[in-house]
């Protein structure tokens, strides 16, 4: 259910310290209602901590956050009612089948019975009910992960956090996920997942945020965030330029014999039409990886706001 | 909250079934060794011979009492029955919030639309209950003991009960205690271990205070000061200083936790 005039999710002036770590520096983030976006960082950036203050898990030391417009400490009761959850680590009480872990997540939200969204979910992510006769304790890491993501999403939340959602399934796994998380967009919800792989949250996702270090260095579609950034072109000429190679926007980074290494930033274009003066044997155009993509924004420091593309 | 009630419990339930199994057994078998020591006389004979530190362990060192009802009551001090029951109490409060937080399995349910403190309250619940299970039955095997060995009649049941009512009081203070250190923290393994630190230094003061006169002073700071059966069977009722302390404790351990649990970050 969609509420007129509030974000899905906001986050303004977040800090966050666990003893000497400042873990959160002021992490500003707002998600609109419907929108499925993505939070990159790598490792230790602060993905976790802020989806936690989010959750009502972690109160911020300054700043405040909302979800659906209400204050994610004070309020989270309420919050939590609306929002399903997927956390970074996916781990079971022992004793628990798949079935009953499922009954007694349902039970706290006071949900009895048979939930036909469950037994889609079960489906399409391939957990057959032997499987959830099981003891949890036995399951592999992929199905630890589809039954997290099922007692995430088998109640239908307005709202739905994930913290790397993809890590553990295979290819074919992933796709159906993108394709719950699309439906669930069209049924008005709002999702936010975080991601250390580019590739999944371009996939599925209309905006992203990158952190780093506590900060959030950059907001915007994927392609806004690329613009600008070096790409890296391996070309290997038959006759290699005799001179230097004086393209805008290009820089040589490395010669070997007839292969060149040259970091792209500018009009793919004209650095081509230049290229193609020269008689070319092979190329390869790298599309730009997450970790040369944060590379880009370590270079440039402070925080930026990108349009979006 | 009922959910998590029920839940813990039976998560619990091997566990607790061992400890009252085990204790209604241990109860049930002390009935028998009064007359295998040689019956009032005889037993009276013994504890005088007996060094002031062994005596100390069970609080008689002025004596066992002139009635079987206070030699079984005296025994509800043995350190099994306490070990025991303690067992039970801390594995229940070290898992209900530092162990679940460590493995990481507390945030998909704490993501449930339930106050945080409301978690706690039932597996608070499940001590309490726990341990009430845990007296019942070690009352119910010194009866059963004394009907099968024919002295029903001379032992005071009422009394024991009591005595276990005083036994009750420690159980729940040290649940409290540890239900407050696992509230406070999110290491499991942690949590146990300093708790088991601080019952066991509880228990030497007592123990030291009560052998050494220096060391006097400090054993009211022990929970185990304040339990003391011989003297319920002694006197035929529980000391109301005794259960102002242990059942003061207790509740002030359980309402501290809630509040801490409520107002702390979730985090590893």
């Amino acid at each position: 259910m969609s509420e007129a005039g509030v974000h899905a999710l906001s986050v303004s002036g977040v800090h966050k310290r666990f003893g000497s770590v400042e873990a959160l520096r002021g992490v500003d983030l707002t998600v609109e209602q419907g929108e499925i976006f993505g939070f990159l960082g790598p490792n230790g950036a602060g993905k976790t901590t802020t989806i936690r203050v989010l959750t009502g898990f972690i109160r911020a030391d300054q700043g405040i956050a909302h979800v659906l417009g209400m204050e994610t400490w004070g309020e989270t009761v309420a919050i939590k009612a609306r929002l399903g959850f997927l956390p970074d680590v996916v781990a079971f009480a022992s004793g628990f089948t798949g079935q009953d872990f499922l009954n007694y997540v349902a039970s706290l939200r006071g949900i009895r019975g048979r939930l036909p969204r469950r037994i889609e979910l079960l489906e399409r992510l391939e957990l057959p009910s032997a499987a959830l006769r099981r003891k949890v304790k036995g399951y592999s890491s992929g199905m630890a992960k589809k039954l997290a993501l099922v007692q995430a999403m088998q109640h239908d939340p307005d709202v739905l956090i994930m913290d790397e959602p993809t890590e553990a399934l295979d290819p074919l796994m992933r796709q159906e996920l993108f394709a719950i998380i699309r439906e669930a967009q069209g049924r008005g919800a709002t999702v936010f997942m975080s991601s250390h792989v580019l590739s999944d949250v371009e996939e599925v996702c209309e905006r992203v945020a990158l952190i780093r270090a506590g900060r959030i260095v950059g907001t915007g579609s994927v392609e806004a965030l690329r613009e600008g950034k070096a790409r890296t072109m391996e070309v290997e000429f038959r006759t290699p330029p005799t001179g230097a190679l004086s393209i805008p926007g290009v820089e040589v980074l490395s010669r070997e014999g007839t292969t060149w290494k040259l970091a792209v930033s500018g009009n793919i274009n004209e650095v081509l039409r230049e290229l193609g003066k020269h008689d070319i044997a092979d190329m390869t155009y790298e599309r730009l990886s997450l970790e040369n993509l944060f590379m880009g924004f370590y270079s440039e420091g402070g925080g930026k706001e990108l349009a979006d593309a | 909250m009922l959910s998590v009630f029920t839940y813990t419990l039976r998560s619990h339930r091997i566990g607790l079934l061992s400890v009252s199994v085990g204790l209604f057994l241990m109860s049930l078998i002390i009935v028998y060794t009064f007359d295998a020591f040689g019956g009032l006389d005889a037993l009276a004979e013994l504890f005088e011979s007996l060094p002031t530190p062994m005596t100390a362990m069970f609080r008689a060192q002025g004596g066992f009492g002139t009635s079987i009802t206070s030699y079984i009551a005296l025994d509800y001090r043995h350190p099994v029955y306490i070990i025991a029951g303690l067992a039970f109490v801390l594995s229940v409060s070290s898992g209900a919030a530092a162990r679940e937080i460590e493995r990481g399995t507390a945030l998909m349910l704490l993501a449930s639309p339930m106050a945080r403190w409301r978690y706690l309250a039932a597996k608070i619940g499940v001590v309490i209950v726990g341990a009430v299970v845990i007296v019942t039955m070690s009352w119910l095997g010194s009866m059963t003991g004394t009907a099968l060995t024919g002295v029903a009649s001379d032992v005071e049941g009422g009394t024991l009960m009591l005595a276990q009512l005083n036994e009750l009081g420690v159980l729940l203070a040290a649940g409290g205690i540890a239900m407050l250190l696992s509230a406070a923290n999110s290491d499991g393994g942690r949590t146990v271990s300093v708790a088991a630190g601080i019952l066991t230094v509880m228990y030497f003061l007592d123990f030291v205070g009560a052998i050494w006169g220096p060391a006097e002073p400090l054993a009211p700071l022990s929970i185990f000061y304040y339990f003391d059966p011989l003297a319920v069977a002694t006197n035929g009722t529980t000391l109301l200083r005794d259960v102002v302390v242990l059942f003061g404790v207790a509740i002030a351990g359980f309402a501290a936790a809630l509040v801490l649990f409520q107002r702390r970050d979730i985090t590893r």
